[in-house]
């Protein structure tokens, strides 16, 4: 029953996301800032050179991933009457999702009720 | 880690768009959020570098990006990162044109002083000119 609700506010999200790429009109307003993204890409060792237009991907991907964490872990807030979204809501909700296993070293093993 | 970490204000404003207003955000959570962003950040170079080196370059191309969303189950990424590229991709056209004809534009308008200032001084000459006959019809005059 979760999982339905869950999916039914991944959709609305997702739809969400794609009207909004849509509207966006300013594109020197990229948010995060290039620069910093190079540099931590470049702290792999074995990144060697980086198209300029690489950064600009990834600063969107992850705005689009910082959206997508934090509406998953509100999802759980709501679930549990808060109206505050705790770091738990995030471990609950991410770990939850196999697709966030690279964050197993920062999430604690076990689940915080 | 001691490389740096996404700016905690940036990050904060994309937590907060993604809110409804009324919503508080605990300040560990906005902590943890940036820290997995940049771990993300990592994790994505690593698997993008997969894809360049695979196909025998050095240098990390969008596509390789869009390849290792896919492989890492971000495929939702995908359709809306391809739209803002090719929107980005557009509206740096239009800025490049708009800086030749801005430039067409300035070399005109210099050209256009060149050949008036160039006129001014045919003028002059021919002013010179004539006072010259004048001064010579005056001479002769006895």
């Amino acid at each position: 029953q979760f999982q339905s609700h869950l999916d039914a506010k991944l959709t609305n999200f997702w739809s969400t996301q794609v009207k909004d790429i849509n509207k966006t009109d300013d594109f020197k307003n990229h948010e995060l800032p290039l620069a910093r993204i190079k540099k931590i890409m470049k702290s792999d060792k074995d990144v060697n050179k980086i198209s300029s237009e690489a950064p600009i991907l990834f600063a969107k991907a992850c705005e689009i991933l910082i959206l997508e964490m934090t509406h998953r872990s509100w999802i759980h807030t709501e679930l549990n009457k808060r109206r505050t979204l705790q770091r738990t809501d995030i471990i609950n909700s991410l770990s939850k999702c196999e697709t966030f296993d690279f964050l197993i070293d920062m999430l604690p093993r076990e689940e915080i009720k | 880690m001691s490389d740096s970490d996404l700016p905690n204000a940036i990050v904060n404003r994309i937590i907060k768009s993604s809110l409804p207003e009324n919503v508080a955000i605990a300040k560990d959570s906005k902590l943890a959020i940036s820290k997995a962003a940049k771990i993300w950040i990592h994790y994505l170079t690593a698997a993008s570098i997969d894809f360049s080196q695979n196909a025998g370059r050095s240098t990390l191309l969008p596509k390789d990006v869009l390849q290792a969303l896919e492989e890492l189950d971000f495929e939702s990424f995908k359709a809306p990162l391809e739209e803002f590229f090719s929107n980005y991709k557009i509206k740096e056209k239009e800025k490049e044109k708009k800086k030749e004809e801005e430039k067409k534009e300035r070399e005109k308008e210099n050209k256009d002083k060149e050949n008036k200032d160039k006129d001014d001084n045919d003028k002059d000459d021919d002013e010179n000119e004539d006072e010259k006959n004048n001064d010579k019809d005056g001479s002769d005059d006895k």
